[in-house]
């Protein structure tokens, strides 16, 4: 094993200079010792805290850490706090099979499924997961694809995927690649199958949509844990899954409007085309995404907050919140603004899941497109 | 599509929605009449509003400047010309340059056509006309403004401005 460890190590110092510094920024300070110190007390609070962090960094930072760990593999940073169930190394994880098998409590043996198996970035509960589509990945194939991963980190930038603050920040590029043959660099797609599982998965994940065309043509979600996390994991037993992550202290980053957006094309780039029958077919944000008049854009704002804090959904571009609809009398008034603002409300009042909004503005985008 | 093919199609669906209008309510009176699109500039329709209508809506001061809350639309299809402008030229617009030029020429020959309208004397000095965006975001509002200003008299832009900028 040790044997096996030096050779990744050796693969990711050839892999360095190619990297280069220009790929990322590099981080300012070294990752914290205690994170890679393999003699580190272990616990399930510690692993889901600690670990996010640090393979945020790592992804970042210097390919080869000073303690001689190789920062950005997909192995656990501490002892698998089940010892020898994965392997006799006791770094490893998800039966090294990351593909396959999920942990997200660390205390599995490997026997849940991972969420994304198209070629992307998944950082899932700290496990940096990277595929290449056909299946992965040795952890020495997935250091290969590190280049990759600082490619999309650089392309998400520094405020996706590492935070100011040492919260737990997930970020997963849920795309597959471009089918276009003669692309050279990678490239991505938005997967409406990959996302819904995505969304299924952590109903209550704040989406966050990059910050330029090009980005977002491979939307990314940020999953973001709750400022306490920390306290609700540690009474979680390690067998269930965490509990559902409260988002009331989200406050972004959520992406600007754009005044010369063509929301029409911008919804067929989410694979909805404007129905052919449809009359007068016009890229329709459910919940309004301005509102006509002082009481409507009192009433926007009000259920923006809604969908933002509750639902973890971005008003603008959130592509639940669109939907192709008869432009014409009744679409925008008032009365109809009203109702789907007091939905949003209603709601919240009866403490309702992200899921619950969603097919609220899936049944009120029925009977938009119906009008 | 040349502009003037847009204006002119603008120009004969208003004066068609009006006679249709017209029949179907003899005794009212219009006191308000808006050309809608949306940000992209790919749909347009009318509405309308009269006195009677007013008096029915709960913020009768707010509702005379919100045209989507307005209760006329007969006529609609006879609109359907200049939407079939608006999305041919909105199919050739596929570079983001190109789309803010469909966006800005398009509304501009809406607004040349109901200004024009006003001019020939279609519409008295007191009904209050206006080209906006039916949810518009910031470009839209910007020019929805300007069309406000053009379309109506210092007055009635004064009094627009008091409860819409």
């Amino acid at each position: 094993m040790l044997r096996a460890l030096s050779l990744l190590v050796a693969v990711l110092a050839t892999l360095a200079p190619s990297l280069g510094a220009s790929a990322a920024p590099r981080l300012s300070s070294p990752i914290p010792a205690e994170l890679t110190s393999p003699s580190s007390t272990w616990s399930a609070t510690d692993a889901r805290i600690a670990r996010g962090p640090a393979i945020v960094e790592a992804l970042r930072g210097p390919i080869a850490s000073e303690s001689g760990i190789a920062p950005g593999l997909p192995v656990f940073l501490q002892r698998d706090p089940s010892g020898f169930v994965d392997s006799v190394n006791v770094y490893a994880a998800m039966a090294n099979d990351p593909i396959n098998n999920r942990d997200p409590t660390g205390r599995d043996s490997g026997s849940l499924p991972t969420i994304v198996t198209t070629t992307g970035l998944l950082i899932e509960y700290g496990y940096p997961i990277i595929t290449t589509g056909a299946g992965i990945a040795s952890g020495m194939q997935a250091a290969a694809m590190v280049p990759l991963a600082l490619a999309l980190a650089s392309v998400a930038g520094p405020g996706l995927l590492l935070q100011p603050e040492r919260k737990i920040n997930f970020t997963v590029n849920m795309g597959r690649p471009s089918a276009d043959p003669s692309s050279t660099t990678p490239k991505f797609a938005y997967d409406p199958a990959t996302y819904e599982r995505l969304r299924q998965m952590y109903p209550n994940a704040p989406v966050y949509y990059a910050g330029s065309e090009e980005e977002a043509e491979g939307h990314t979600i940020l999953l973001r844990a709750n400022q306490d996390a920390s306290a609700r994991v540690a009474k979680t037993p390690p067998t269930q899954q965490p509990p559902v992550q409260a988002l009331g202290d989200f406050n972004g980053p959520w992406r600007a409007d754009n005044p010369t957006q063509d929301w029409g094309r911008y919804l067929e780039k989410q694979g909805v085309e404007a129905p052919l029958a449809m009359y007068r077919p016009h890229a329709h944000h459910i919940l309004f995404r301005k509102g006509l008049g002082p009481t409507q854009q009192a009433m926007v704002e009000e259920g923006q907050r809604i969908l933002r804090n509750a639902a973890g959904l971005d008003p603008i571009w959130a592509p639940e919140n669109l939907v192709w609809a008869p432009n014409g009398r009744g679409t925008h008034s008032t009365e109809r603004l009203a109702e789907v603002v007091a939905k949003l409300k209603g709601i919240q009042a009866a403490n309702g899941k992200p899921q619950d909004y969603i097919a609220a503005l899936r049944a009120l985008g029925v009977e938009a497109a119906g009008r | 599509m040349s502009d003037l093919e847009l204006k002119n199609a603008i120009k004969r669906a208003v004066l068609g929605s009006l006679s249709v209008m017209e029949r179907a309510h003899p005794s009212d009176k219009i006191i308000g009449y808006a050309l809608c699109t949306d940000d992209g500039l790919s749909t347009v329709f009318h509405a309308a509003n009269t006195p009677q209508a007013l008096a029915r809506a709960s913020n009768p001061s707010e509702t005379q400047f919100v045209p989507v809350d307005w209760p006329y639309d007969e006529g609609a299809e006879l609109f359907d010309d200049a939407n079939q402008i608006l999305v041919d030229g909105l199919k050739q617009a596929t570079m983001p340059e190109s789309f803010e030029q469909h966006v800005d020429s398009s509304f501009a020959q809406i607004v040349a056509a109901l200004r024009e309208l006003r001019e020939e004397g279609i519409f008295g000095p007191d009904v209050f006309l206006w080209v906006t965006s039916t949810d518009p975001g910031d470009r839209l509002r910007t020019l929805a403004r300007d069309a406000a200003r053009v379309l109506n008299s210092p007055r009635q832009f004064a009094e627009w401005r008091s409860i819409m900028d």
